[in-house]
């Protein structure tokens, strides 16, 4: 093997890593400093202040545009793809709706001229108009923007873009230029900016059309909710029961996704929000390499552990969409001075070799203690009743699930090793380390903290303790998490190239890169609903992880699973979609006597932030 | 050392609140409907300053006590003879 074709995580410079890491969270608090000067919030349109709905339209001219062949290696791999026959990439019976397509199937059937984007728009709307007041996914349907620009993006041609005409959710925290971008939340009701966000730029440079903003936790935090916290995005697999989590904070883009209301998605994580609600739903979800895509124009949650990345129906539609998303930005430090972006497409092609399917690269996987078998019960246990029984059993059936995974793995050639936790790994882990993150959640909202504490809702509580935890505590907090990334490439990457993660806390703390992907099915009880595995990779490991979700997608098809549309009844008796956050009551299911108070204690909407606040919260 | 009460910590909460400029007075002192309210709030802070700092404080790799001859203060301690300056 030739050493141009190892994927970028055999050559890169770990230690480069480590002390960019360390250097990123101590230069947080000074980031600002590299942040390009402009407004960044429109000026409100008349009336807007009163209007739950205020109009679209106010000036969506991207303040931004990309730099000259800033995109070239997009266009390079997809044309690489192209050459070798976009028509590899359907690799089964084509289904009959357009809104079942992949986006790799997608662009092919585009390729040879038998689909136009208008008509997989057309299939969204249909979708979303039909079926949006039970999911609950979306915000704001561009739908007017959407076909007008399905109509001008036309047909193929050679110089189309990688993401010619493919519809797209995006999560409603990036700026779009002109549309609401609220975060689910009161402090961003109004808030309309007037550019788009990096990553959106990139998209609809790459020919992508946005279809809408979608809903999700307030402020990136939890599942999906209003700012009161009360559910409003399901899943999709279980429509008729909000009870079952969605997984979140991308909720609603990978509702959207699942639901087959777009074709994909784009999300955000810092504590698993991507990969949560690509395992709740059967979707497959990437969270990049801190750094390897641009957060400018994303609201803020922690500077030190957002990232940007797709959530999509398999290891092929994440590749393309993080193919056009990845790549250096000068309005985002973290994305500059890193390795050249690789061929991701190439990476998720799925590979044979003798006629079977087979890796790209050689891989051995690391598998931590438990992940296979969970602690035994105690003899003596007691049966479990109710709710444990259900929990206990779900439980089992992941670890089936996830035996049947490694050895579909293996019989793909990977290696599989058996690793112990790195050293320290549960104190470094833990939530109290884990609670290092909160002042950089408090330091951007500090005027909003004071102006108004019911801005932020249900949520409030960590954005509080983060105003408690003093300077040298956070100091040594982001010390012992550079200590953290220097042990894991030490003492689990030294052994393995991929390792299974049971939570995505760790590697959101250190900044690797993590994909979700569908392993089986939960059917003990109840409606199915998707089981899934975490696969986390070493800096820049997102060809590994890619190759290795392709090729096993290749030999199972938990990824092709569709869920069934929602019940008529329940469809019927459900307004129609879509149904934002701002739609609810706030004193739904409320006692009576308490409506009016509740009512009345709600904060005020839409708080005005002038340019130079929007820039301190654009860090 | 001896555990801070919750009226201790309540004190240092509200203080510190009160230095930055935020008013936990605005929620409700006690209302489970609410979407946030005094008490809950607070019980969250007091578990965070009961757990958060001790735990920072108690890593590993970072040893108490040794003369901070460099920076950042090293896992293995400082050398024995620091010059000085």
């Amino acid at each position: 093997m030739r050493d141009g074709d190892l994927p970028q995580d055999v050559w890169v410079d770990r230690r480069a890593f480590l002390l960019r890491m360390a250097a990123l969270s101590a230069a947080a608090p000074s980031a600002l400093a590299f942040v390009p000067a402009g407004e960044g919030y429109a000026p409100p349109a008349p009336g807007a202040g009163s209007s739950p709905f205020p109009e679209a339209g106010l000036p969506g001219d991207s303040s931004l545009p990309l730099a000259p062949g800033a995109l070239d290696p997009a266009r390079s791999a997809f044309e690489a793809a192209r050459r070798r026959g976009l028509a590899r990439w359907i690799t089964r019976s084509l289904p009959e709706g357009e809104d079942e397509l992949t986006v790799a199937e997608a662009l092919a059937l585009m390729n040879q001229g038998r689909l136009h984007p208008r008509a997989l728009v057309e299939a969204y709307l249909d979708r979303i108009r039909r079926l949006d007041g039970v999911y609950r996914a979306w915000n704001v349907v561009l739908e007017s923007e959407a076909r007008r620009s399905a109509e001008q993006v036309a047909g193929w041609s050679p110089g189309s873009g990688p993401l010619h005409g493919i519809p797209l959710a995006v999560k409603d925290n990036y700026y779009v230029g002109g549309v609401l971008t609220t975060a689910n939340s009161h402090i961003f009701r109004e808030f309309r900016p007037s550019w788009d966000a990096t990553a959106v730029v990139r998209l609809r440079a790459a020919g992508a059309l946005v279809l809408g903003k979608t809903q999700m936790g307030p402020l990136a935090t939890t599942r999906a909710t209003t700012p009161e916290g009360r559910s409003t995005t399901v899943n999709a697999w279980t429509p008729g029961d909000p009870g079952v989590n969605p997984g979140g904070s991308s909720t609603g883009s990978a509702t959207a996704v699942a639901a087959r209301m777009a074709a994909s998605s784009i999300g955000t994580q810092t504590g698993g929000s991507i990969t949560a609600p690509a395992l709740a739903q059967g979707l497959t979800g990437l969270k990049p390499t801190m750094g390897r895509v641009s957060l400018h124009g994303v609201i803020p949650l922690t500077y030190s552990r957002d990232h940007p990345g797709p959530i999509a129906r398999d290891a092929m539609d994440a590749a393309l969409l993080l193919q056009v998303l990845a790549g250096p930005d000068p309005a985002d430090p973290r994305t500059r001075g890193l390795p050249p972006v690789p061929d991701y497409i190439r990476a998720a092609e799925p590979v044979t070799r003798n006629g079977r399917p087979a890796l790209r690269w050689p891989t051995t996987l690391g598998i931590l203690p438990g992940y296979l078998s969970g602690p035994p019960l105690e003899p003596g246990t007691e049966p479990e009743e109710g709710v444990a029984v259900q929990r206990r059993t779900r439980m089992l059936e992941e670890e089936a699930a996830r035996r049947v995974m490694v050895r579909e793995m293996e019989r793909l050639g990977v290696r599989v090793v058996e690793l112990p936790y790195p050293e320290e790994w549960d104190v470094l882990t833990g939530g109290p380390l884990n609670n290092v993150r909160l002042p950089e959640r408090s330091e951007p909202f500090l005027t909003w903290l004071r102006t108004d504490v019911r801005l932020f809702g249900s949520a409030l509580s960590p954005w509080i303790n983060g105003l408690l935890l003093s300077g040298d505590e956070y100091l040594r907090g982001q010390r012992a998490k550079a200590r953290l990334l220097e042990i894991v490439l030490e003492q689990v990457f030294s052994r393995c190239d991929v390792v299974v993660q049971t939570s995505p806390i760790p590697f959101d703390m250190i900044g690797l890169p993590l994909i979700a992907l569908p392993i089986g099915f939960d059917e003990t009880s109840g409606p199915a609903r998707p089981m899934g595995a975490m696969l986390g990779a070493p800096p820049f490991g997102e060809e590994r992880l890619l190759a290795l979700a392709a090729a096993y997608q290749s030999v199972t098809d938990w990824h092709r699973r569709r869920p069934p549309d929602p019940e008529a009844a329940l469809v019927a008796s459900t307004p129609a979609g879509p149904r934002p956050w701002w739609e609810a009551d706030p004193a739904e299911g409320v006692d009576p006597g308490r409506r009016e108070a509740l009512r009345g204690a709600r904060p005020r909407r839409g708080v005005r932030i002038d340019a130079a606040q929007v820039m301190d919260l654009s860090q | 050392m001896q555990e801070l009460s919750d009226e201790e910590l309540d004190a240092l909460i509200l203080t510190r609140l009160k230095l930055v400029g935020v008013d936990l007075g605005i929620l409700p002192a006690d209302d489970p409907a609410a979407p946030a309210d005094q008490r809950r709030i607070l019980a969250s802070a007091r578990s965070f300053l009961r757990s958060t700092p001790r735990a920072i404080r108690d890593l590993p790799f970072f040893h108490e006590g040794v003369v901070p001859a460099l920076y950042p203060v090293a896992a293995s301690g400082p050398p024995a003879h620091p010059d000085e300056g």
